[in-house]
């Protein structure tokens, strides 16, 4: 059952590894794999901070250390240092999971950082960096730097063709990485961290070491996904890759998908840049921070345990959910509403809104709920 | 320090055990020897210094000054985790379930992490039998908030039975139960010491553990008051004055 997963996982990221060369051949737009670069980066960013944050309970506000340490790290070496790019991107990968276990080693060798201390820790990480960036005629110093294109062999095709693929590559990394640790004895290491760490600690799961494995993962594959992102930015401030889009949006992608599965993120991630893409393709970009806070306020409110959960508790609403899905991205198509990733959005949103509104199985109506609560007992136990 | 006409040598071993919090002492040099298979039952009103020892034996304290042996070997500096494979395993007052697994899983992580580690599918087996000796298998595939306080507290129990222990610390599992339940409860701890483990338990009442306990230690301000057979140690005009006096005599 776990292999025949792995390897649906691994045939589809094979497959689509093919959809630049399906490009060539029917000549569909070249914003269709942009737009295909964008969720997989963000799944691989929402991704890694899951790992971390979702699976141990130590919510991180630093995602964007991570990333910007890998965008730097291959950015200059690549143009500074003429470094091969593929090698750039193992070496921004190391960096960041370096970085990682020195805040981990920080923040978990002090019992008292946990929760709110945590997250602002790893802020103050962010801000650091970013001033590092700013100030240092090394890293940055304040004027940009603009990516070259970098040599790489022809197979891999166009410019555009060869991000779309490493994107894919990476974010299949950190999806199969999610996977094996929830399924691993480790996750379940870290799932107990996250609902009784001290007991955890008391019954012999070394609560330090995974911790800090943890951390170390989702820093590397934080930072290996900026050293992609360093190409399709192609030209790097420190305001524009310092910045709280990466840390906030991996959290509302996060905690909207759900937390506590390997799922839950990438679900999120593919909701929510598809919504911040109709809103820009709107003219309502402006107002992409107002939505999103909204979401995540109500989110949190009212559906903390996150789509995934959902969709695997309430199988009827899960049928609706996709119903409306496809209703809302074909009656958008057929109203001509925008081009064909906009009529996806709106299915989207609307599958999502279904599975949002209304109360979870577990507040249900009486009779209702033993049923759902043992067959979602019986679940938990096979994730 | 041992208990008269033990032969063999203790499982744990207190030496003059200091612990500070700040300018308060928790602990004031407790020396304290148990044998193989003895119920201790640790007793004293509150802030007598039970539950700091129960954290410094089971690492999660470490002494400010004095040792701690398990089985002749220093362990006071060790972390937790390192002690449950040792075979150290403690219950909390408060029951503490994972609490987005199901019961099943709960005993199961204990199982996975052990002296000998299992893998998910082997520990869901075994952790039926954990379930079975105390009683829980019919909720085996509850969540913890579904279930009692009572039947929270049998998890603890059998959750800490998973890491099979050659030394128990229940920290006041018996504190709360109606007759019935106590009576249930009795029982589990009478099939788990008749396996095996040593067994202290920390009671606020001495009431609760004459019945049950070998040997009962009382605390009182950090230091020990008296040690001995439940029958000796009740009728101790240093324990009767100092910690038992009210409420023995309102009982009896």
């Amino acid at each position: 059952m776990r292999h025949g997963r792995l390897a649906a996982l691994l045939a589809l990221a094979a497959a689509l590894a093919f959809v630049p060369n399906v490009q060539d051949a029917t000549g569909f737009p070249t914003f269709y794999l942009v737009y295909s670069y964008f969720l997989f980066f963000w799944i691989a960013q929402s991704t890694s901070w899951n790992i971390l944050s979702g699976y141990t309970g130590y919510f991180s506000f630093g995602q964007g250390a991570f990333y910007g340490l890998g965008v730097y790290t291959a950015g200059d070496l690549l143009t500074r240092e003429g470094i091969n790019y593929f090698v750039t991107i193992p070496i921004a990968g190391a960096l960041g999971g370096v970085l990682a276990a020195a805040v981990g080693a920080l923040a978990f060798r002090l019992g008292s950082l946990r929760g709110e201390i945590f997250a602002l820790l790893t802020l103050a990480v962010t801000f650091t960096l970013s001033a590092i960036a700013q100030l240092s005629t090394w890293v940055d110093g304040g004027q940009g730097i603009s990516i070259a294109v970098p040599p790489y062999p022809s197979f891999l095709g166009e410019y555009q063709d060869l991000i779309y693929r490493l994107g894919l590559a990476v974010a299949t990394l950190s999806v199969v990485v999610a996977f094996l640790i929830q399924n691993s004895r480790f996750g379940w290491g870290l799932f107990a961290i996250r609902d009784e760490e001290d007991v955890a600690e008391e019954l012999g799961v070394p609560t330090f070491r995974y911790k800090m494995l943890a951390i170390s993962v989702s820093g590397f594959l934080g930072s290996l996904s900026g050293a992609v992102a360093a190409l399709q930015i192609g030209y790097l401030t420190p305001e524009g890759v310092f910045n709280l889009t990466v840390p906030l949006l991996v959290v509302v992608m996060s905690v909207l998908g759900g937390r506590r599965h390997w799922l839950g993120p990438v679900i999120g991630a593919v909701v929510i840049y598809s919504l911040q893409e109709r809103l820009t393709n709107s003219g309502l970009g402006d107002w992409g921070q107002v939505v999103l806070g909204s979401i995540l306020v109500l989110i949190i409110l009212f559906a903390p345990e996150g789509l995934h959960e959902r969709l695997r508790r309430q199988p009827r609403r899960a049928v609706a959910s996709g119903v409306a899905l496809v209703v809302a991205t074909v009656a958008s198509g057929l109203a001509g509403w925008g081009i064909a990733s906009d009529w996806l959005s709106t299915g989207l949103i609307a599958g999502t809104a279904v599975l949002l509104v209304g109360r979870p199985a577990a507040r249900g109506s009486g009779k209702r709920r033993r049923p759902l609560d043992a067959s979602h007992a019986g679940d938990a136990a096979v994730p | 320090m041992s208990t008269p006409g033990q032969a063999s040598p203790p499982v744990l071993e207190c030496v003059e055990v200091v612990r500070q919090f700040g300018g308060v002492r928790a602990l004031a040099g407790v020396s304290l020897a148990i044998a193989p298979g003895e119920i201790v039952g640790l007793v004293g009103p509150n802030g007598s210094g039970k539950s700091t020892l129960v954290n410094v034996i089971a690492g999660v304290y470490a002494p400010t000054s004095g040792e701690v042996r398990l089985d002749g070997r220093r362990v006071d500096r060790l972390e937790p985790h390192v002690l449950s494979h040792l075979g150290v395993a403690r219950t909390h007052q408060i029951p503490k379930p994972f609490a987005s697994m199901t019961v099943r899983d709960n005993v199961a992580v204990a199982l996975m992490f052990g002296r000998i580690s299992k893998n998910l599918a082997e520990a869901r087996r075994s952790a039926g039998e954990y379930l079975d000796v105390v009683g829980l298998t019919a909720h085996a595939d509850s969540l913890p908030q579904e279930i009692n306080l009572h039947q929270r507290q049998l998890l603890e129990l059998a959750r800490a039975l998973a890491t099979r222990p050659a030394l128990l610390l229940l920290d006041e599992v018996l504190a709360g139960l109606n007759p019935a339940e106590l009576d249930e409860a009795v029982r589990v701890l009478r099939q788990i010491h008749g396996g095996g483990a040593t067994i202290v338990m920390v009671e606020h009442l001495i009431r609760v553990v004459t019945g049950f306990a070998t040997r009962v230690v009382v605390l009182d301000r950090g230091a020990k008051l008296a040690d001995g057979p439940p029958d000796v140690v009740m009728n101790d005009p240093a324990v009767v004055q100092a910690y038992l006096g009210r409420e023995h005599r309102a009982r009896s």
